[in-house]
């Protein structure tokens, strides 16, 4: 009885989903028809018409291939080091007082600088992972910061008057507390590393990238394609999201089951 | 060894907490401190425990290495069993006995040993403050501080944990000093009771109990009703008009 119930709130919720997805599809079809030019409105039709054309090529899924691949090293080595400076500036204030103002000053500098500047220095398919390594980096950090920052101090003072060692109190206590943390950041680090990356590849025209097919489509003028392949980062983009949740999920079921025994 | 508490002194601004504090906890009993709330009892608990360091005085008597402390709030870790909250306490200490059997007798003790494989968001209120309470037990401490242990919870629940603490205390005879203002409480539980009041803060009364003067099985709390004994009767009025005392100078 209770599953079916938690059932059919899915498949409401679901439908919920379909139709506002629907609303808005039927309303870029209408403003379509309207503006009537393929070059600066497409319909939906004709874009997901072009995206199924593209699929099959070779080079569209070199292009994907090549362009996730940058992310995930992107994003890996982004949270790898947020983390790492999170915890470490949460836990020594001196490291903090050293770190912060670099922070502040990769969040302030404008994308495009860093971008163009980056380009200069690295390889055209380098590039574009260095630029998605410094916009996720900021959020990962920041993010791991406050996870230890707001871990509850009741638990520490325990830790503490029980004379429990350091690196306990940082695998128990605090890596208790970061999940949530870690996953906001990472789920604000999938967003930014997914625009940063294709930006830079369409400014390094990195080979095989989604960003230079970008470029290219609107050298052409192939509106349809530019829709398709926006639609392309959108959908990968939120399946990264929702795969990493998954994985992050996985983990924690893991963890529990160590301190059963 | 005794505790000593000499020359405590400690302020928060202008207010002055303690001035020249001096104290004494026997070896091996219970004694407990009362008197009206913000009178600085838990500052003084957390001074002995060493998690507030900013004080004036001398402590001895205590091992920092050996204090345990059941807390108002059980403060146990979510991500770990009530059998794993206590573990984590006792990992790399030197102990008399096999860790695992200081957990199950001391979850046994408090009558938890059925639930040790659960998780605090499975247990009651109740539940966790044993727990607490075990871990307090299953440390190898000296001393035990207690804040207000049974706060919130109900009479009859408080009943069977003030005799889940005494069957504690009386397996391993260490130091107790317990804060409370539950006058049952304290009969229950004091071997010596300190009224606490003033501003600063000092020692108003010293209350001793001779146990030994109340037949055995009434040393506990019957249902939150102590039963009758002339003696027991004559230092619950002597702990109220003390309490009353402090109540009325504020």
């Amino acid at each position: 009885m209770k599953d079916s119930t938690i059932q059919n709130d899915g498949r409401v919720r679901m439908l919920k989903h379909v139709l506002a997805l629907v609303f808005w599809l039927v309303l870029w079809h209408l403003a379509a028809v309207k503006v009537g030019s393929p070059i600066i409105l497409p319909t939906p039709g004709a874009a997901f018409q072009k995206l199924l054309e593209m699929i099959p090529e070779k080079e569209f899924q070199l292009s994907v291939g090549t362009t996730m691949l940058r992310i995930a090293i992107g994003i890996t080595l982004s949270s790898t080091v947020g983390i790492i400076a999170g915890v470490l500036c949460g836990l020594y204030r001196p490291i903090y007082e050293i770190i912060s103002p670099v922070i502040a000053i990769i969040k302030a500098v404008p994308v495009i600088s860093v971008s163009i500047l980056i380009l200069l220095w690295l390889s055209d398919s380098a590039a574009p992972v260095a630029v998605c390594f410094l916009l996720c980096f900021p959020a990962m950090w920041s993010n791991t910061l406050r996870g230890i920052l707001e871990t509850d101090k009741k638990l520490l003072e325990m830790a503490y008057l029980y004379k429990v060692g350091k690196c306990k109190i940082i695998r128990t206590i605090y890596m208790a507390n970061l999940k949530p943390y870690v996953l906001s950041g990472l789920s604000i680090s999938i967003g930014l590393g997914w625009k940063s990356t294709v930006t830079a590849e369409l400014l390094s025209s990195s080979r095989y990238s989604i960003g230079r097919m970008i470029y290219n489509s609107k050298i052409y003028l192939v509106t349809e394609e530019l829709f398709a392949w926006t639609l392309v980062v959108v959908v990968l983009s939120f399946l990264m999201e929702y795969m990493i949740g998954r994985i992050m999920k996985a983990a924690e079921g893991m963890r529990k089951n160590e301190y059963k025994a | 060894m005794n505790i000593k508490l000499s020359k405590i002194g400690k302020h928060y601004g202008n207010l002055v907490l303690f001035k020249d504090l001096e104290m004494e906890f026997k070896e091996g009993r219970i004694s407990v401190l009362t008197g009206p709330s913000g009178c600085g009892k838990t500052t003084l608990l957390n001074i002995i425990a060493g998690l507030d360091r900013e004080y004036n005085g001398e402590i001895t008597g205590t091992d920092p290495e050996r204090i345990s402390y059941v807390f108002q709030e059980p403060r146990l870790i979510e991500s770990m069993t009530a059998a794993g909250n206590i573990r984590f306490v006792l990992d790399g200490k030197k102990l008399d006995e096999i860790p695992e059997d200081i957990v199950k007798e001391n979850l046994r003790l408090v009558k938890m040993n059925s639930f040790k494989d659960y998780y605090p968001n499975e247990l009651s209120g109740g539940m966790k403050q044993r727990v607490s309470l075990a871990r307090a037990f299953a440390y190898p401490s000296d001393l035990v501080l207690m804040d207000e242990p049974f706060s919130g919870i109900d009479m009859k629940l408080k009943d069977e944990m003030v005799q889940d603490f005494l069957s504690l205390h009386s397996r391993k005879k260490r130091s107790i000093i317990f804060v409370t203002h539950n006058i049952d409480e304290i009969v229950g539980v004091a071997d010596e009771v300190f009224v606490f009041g003033g501003q600063p803060a000092h020692v108003k009364d010293t209350i001793t109990i001779e146990r030994d003067k109340i037949p055995q099985g009434l040393r506990h709390i019957d249902g939150g009703n102590v039963v009758d004994n002339a003696y027991l009767d004559k230092i619950r009025r002597r702990i109220i008009e003390s309490l009353q005392g402090v109540e009325r100078k504020r």
